[in-house]
């Protein structure tokens, strides 16, 4: 491992890995530490929906769709499973349609045109399997899935490429600031010399956060998720309801809200979710997600009983989240060098690459292409 | 939610002894098992249909089953045995969910003991994938325990004790077995069989073996192994070498030979799915046949309470397995108020010698039969590694070459162990290329990260609100 660079990138997701890559194509000396291996965090581990529907007009839909651009041109190197298919948010009552109008309005006129109300018929020419109680949708036609571990191996790949050292097993313990200015990084297997810090890390951006005095509001739950054996052709293209089911365990303890939806991969394995809940760091997966999980499933594409189709996996990862919902990117107050990635929600899929473009741009030339103003850490300072 | 006292799972030997342990020492039983009737592997049942009149004529394991079974019948009013269970997943604080017919069901144990036993090691070679080509252990199941006959023309390959008892079953049901090859060398083979013939109670079984063997002239040709397998469809060839002390082909010694069916036996695989869900610690010895829970004396893991016996602790055969299951009874029964310590003490004392006279040589022996790396350097790049996803040894190892060494991460990559064996196939044959490859002993490959469910679970099987 080298022992001085100009930036340290820390965390080695989607964000990580895509921040290395901009910045070693830009001709940037960088080295990428992650203290576990790139499976590690909630990149490799989420249901793969790349959706920008949600973004707010402006900045964020933005990056959004500088994603989108990332992807279509990782895609011409690396197959990562990326598909423009399209995306579907599932209504279950008259009342979402109207609800849903002036969201559709406003974005319609910011680069998302494409977006459109399909009635029922509509639907099921485009999802034949979805239960009658499924009135209609939303779709966007700019969304689609990815397969997140490929794409986070795509951006590691290209970033080495471009001469991006990228070590794995090694983690940030602490940050030297001197005068106002980063110095150093301490792994645990050495310090590194760097003007920069990018925090990638994800959840525990807020960890790095304190190691330099910065208190970083991200908070997380875990998602649970189950994943079927092959059975192709069930769901043409990834889709989520806005309606969440709330479960309150035995003795009022706990609990868990549960959403459906529903991404098939390349070879016919359905991804479906999703139970949320808070019981602090832990990945394990738990029987009443799976039942949860399983029965809405069901009750969402009963082919899936007529079938008997099987789960032959599950798996949780930390879902993060800030309190405005948007990103935290950019330089902090107070500390040069100290750069945040991080806050990425539910959609690091739909916007890290976007993100890790711009933070290259700010790092390179001081002006990145979409401003960040908004996402900047001091917002929460109130 | 049903609470029981002792939750065994797997109803081979280790099983079936600890239900009938813990019974006698008074604890409430339940004994989960996912076949039709009790036995496990070596004391499977013949299927439903069939009527027994003269057990000894299908075999000394037979009768021997017979009587493990007969002997926990005694107990029925404590022990319930759940056949047609299938354990799918085990939770924080003891829960073990299983499919019981299409039903989910779920019970919460106070102590648990996992003797989930252990599977064929899979070893690929050109052609393994043919249909034709079987496990040694699934061809002993077909002729002890369904009573059909694999092929009518079949080679052995692989290593062991096993392979003679199958090629005896096979030859007195009428098959022809053209050879038994043994990859140990010569000298090692015959040296260490008797030992560990006895060790495993089949001394007097073995000779009958080796006799029925020579009369229907099989040769066992020691230090040999297939190379490959060929066929239109199905197995029609085998082409066998001799191989060096790694194991490794010895090129220009190769032969080929007419076959219809190719039984592959290189050992036993410890079963650890349930026991890395629990979080027990493993750790990797080749002698006991790769990764398995760590415990004490007793049978215990790194997490109490939760116990592992018989072949899933490591391939030591039946005999082990039945002593541990004892053991590890009564120290639950003992952790559960049912036994003082000096009574355990007491009834472990003989348990505890069997189970030494039965463990005194085991370790090298087990070295002596345990696998070696030359047959996974060999495999050639188009050979098929990952059976769900069909993926080959060639993509595996430019992952490898990438940089990536865990399991999971190849996993990520490349989709190897993603399917619905969970990793089962290919887990053991991309830790042994990792560790080829990158010269790092196996023991720091990192193994999967389990989940349940460990077996595939159909998602109606929870009912509907
Ligand atoms: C179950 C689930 C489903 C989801 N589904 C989707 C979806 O369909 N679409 C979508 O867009 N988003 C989805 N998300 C959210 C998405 O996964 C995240 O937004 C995204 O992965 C965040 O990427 P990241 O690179 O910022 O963080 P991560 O991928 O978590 O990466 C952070 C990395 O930093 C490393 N790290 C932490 N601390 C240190 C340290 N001190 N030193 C070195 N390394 C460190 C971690 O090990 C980790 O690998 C889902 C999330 C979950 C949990
Ligand atoms: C296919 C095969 C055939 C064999 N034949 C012989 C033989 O003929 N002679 C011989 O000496 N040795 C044989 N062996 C070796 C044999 O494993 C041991 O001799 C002996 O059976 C080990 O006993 P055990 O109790 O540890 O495990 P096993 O006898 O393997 O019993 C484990 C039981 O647990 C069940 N089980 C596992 N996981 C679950 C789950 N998740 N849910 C519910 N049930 C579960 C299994 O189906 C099995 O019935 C064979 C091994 C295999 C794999």
């Amino acid at each position: 491992m080298k022992q001085e660079t100009e930036i340290v990138v820390a965390g080695g997701g989607i964000t990580g890995t895509a921040t290395a890559y901009y910045l070693a194509k830009a001709g940037k000396d960088v080295v990428l530490v992650e203290r576990g291996d790139l499976t590690r965090g909630s990149s490799a581990a989420n249901a793969g929906f790349v959706w920008i529907t949600y973004r707010a007009p402006g900045p964020a839909l933005r990056l959004g769709l500088a994603t989108l651009d990332s992807y279509d041109e990782m895609s011409k190197n690396h197959d990562m499973e990326y598909e423009k298919c399209g995306g579907l948010t599932l209504f279950e009552t008259e009342n979402l349609f109207k609800d849903m109008a002036p969201f559709v309005d406003v974005r319609k006129n910011a680069g998302l045109s494409g977006l459109k109300f399909l009635d029922r018929n509509g639907l099921l020419q485009l999802e034949p399997h979805l239960a009658p109680f499924v009135l209609g949708a939303l779709l966007n036609p700019l969304d689609g899935h990815i397969n997140p571990m490929r794409a986070v191996y795509a951006y590691a790949a290209e970033a080495r490429k471009h001469g991006a050292q990228l070590h794995t097993g090694v983690e940030i313990t602490g940050i030297n600031i001197e005068k106002g200015h980063v110095k150093s990084v301490i792994t645990n297997k050495g310090e590194i010399k760097t003007k920069y810090i990018v925090n990638a890390c994800g959840a525990h951006a807020p960890v790095l956060g304190k190691m330099v005095g910065l208190k970083v509001p991200i908070g997380f739950q875990r998602e649970q998720i189950l994943v079927s054996e092959e059975v192709p052709g069930i769901v043409g293209r990834p889709m989520f309801t806005a309606s969440y089911k709330k479960t309150v365990q035995q003795g009022g303890v706990g609990g868990f809200t549960t959403a459906f939806f529903a991404n098939q991969t390349k070879k016919g394995n359905l991804i479906l979710g999703g139970v949320n809940d808070f019981p602090g760091e832990v990945t394990s997966t738990t029987f009443e997600a799976f039942e949860a999980i399983s029965r809405e499933a069901i009750r969402y594409l009963p082919i899936l009983k007529t079938l008997s189709v099987r789960a032959i996996r599950s798996f949780a990862k930390f879902y993060i989240h800030t309190p405005d919902a948007l990103p935290v990117l950019g330089k902090v107050k107070g500390i040069e060098g100290f750069i945040m990635a991080s806050g990425l929600n539910d959609f690091g899929m739909g916007v890290g690459p976007g993100a890790g473009k711009v933070i290259s741009e700010l790092i390179c030339l001081g002006e990145p292409s979409i401003p960040l103003d908004g996402f900047s850490l001091s917002r929460f300072e109130n | 939610m049903k609470e029981v006292e002792i939750a065994i799972i797997g109803g081979g030997p280790g099983g079936i002894c600890a239900a009938a342990e813990a019974a006698k020492c008074g604890a409430h039983v339940v004994l989960l098992d996912e076949n039709p009737g009790l036995g496990g592997q070596i004391y499977r049942r013949l299927p439903g249909g069939f009527a027994v009149r003269d057990e000894g004529r299908l075999g000394k394991d037979y009768v021997e089953g017979t009587k493990l079974i007969r002997e926990l019948e005694q107990h029925k009013e404590k022990v319930e045995v759940i056949s047609g269970a299938v354990v799918w997943g085990v939770f924080p604080g003891n829960e073990i969910a299983f499919l019981s017919g299409d039903r989910n069901e779920r019970l919460k144990a106070n102590r648990v003991i996992l003797a989930e036993g252990a599977y064929d090691r899979p070893v690929p070679f050109p052609g393994w994938t043919l249909p034709g080509v079987i496990t040694g252990g699934a061809a002993l199941r077909m002729v002890k325990a369904e009573r059909i006959l694999p092929g009518e023309r079949l080679l052995l390959a692989g290593t062991g004790p096993l392979q003679l008892a199958l090629g005896a079953h096979l030859v007195q049901a009428g098959a022809k077995v053209v050879a038994i090859l043994e990859a140990s060398s010569r000298g090692a083979f015959w040296k260490h069989l008797p030992k560990l013939l006895g060790e495993r109670g089949l001394l007097k079984e073995g000779f009958n073996y080796i006799r029925e063997l020579q009369r229907a002239k099989v040769p066992v040709l020691t230090g040999h192994a297939v190379v490959a397998v060929q066929g239109d469809g199905e197995v029609q060839r085998a082409v066998y070498a001799r191989v060096d002390n790694n194991w490794k082909t010895i090129s220009g010694t190769e032969k080929t030979v007419e076959v219809d069916t190719i039984c592959s036996g290189y050992g036993l695989v410890p079963s650890t799915r349930l026991s890395r869900l629990f979080g027990c610690k493993h750790s990797w010895d080749r002698s006991l046949g790769g990764w398995v829970s760590e415990h004490d004396s007793y049978a215990e893991t790194t997490i109490q309470g939760v116990f592992t016996v018989g072949e899933c602790a490591g391939v030591r055969g039946a005999l082990v397995a039945a002593e541990e299951g004892r053991l590890a009874a009564i120290r639950a029964c003992q952790q559960l108020g049912r036994l003082s310590e000096d009574e355990a003490r007491r009834k472990s004392v003989s348990v505890v010698k069997r189970l030494k006279k039965l463990t005194g040589f085991e370790s090298a022996l087990g070295k002596m039969f345990a696998m070696r790396s030359g047959l996974f350097a060999q495999i050639p790049d188009e050979t098929v590694i990952c059976r769900c996803e069909e993926i080959t040894a060639g993509e595996i190892r430019s992952a490898i070459a990438e940089g990536l060494t865990s399991i999971d991460e190849i996993k990520a990559v490349t989709h190897a162990g993603m399917g619905p064996c969970q990793g089962r196939i290919c887990e053991t044959i991309v830790s042994e290329m990792v560790s080829i490859q990158t010269g790092r002993p196996p023991e720091e490959v990192r193994p999967h990260t389990p989940r349940p469910p460990v077996k595939p679970l159909v998602l109606g099987s929870f009912a509907q609100e």
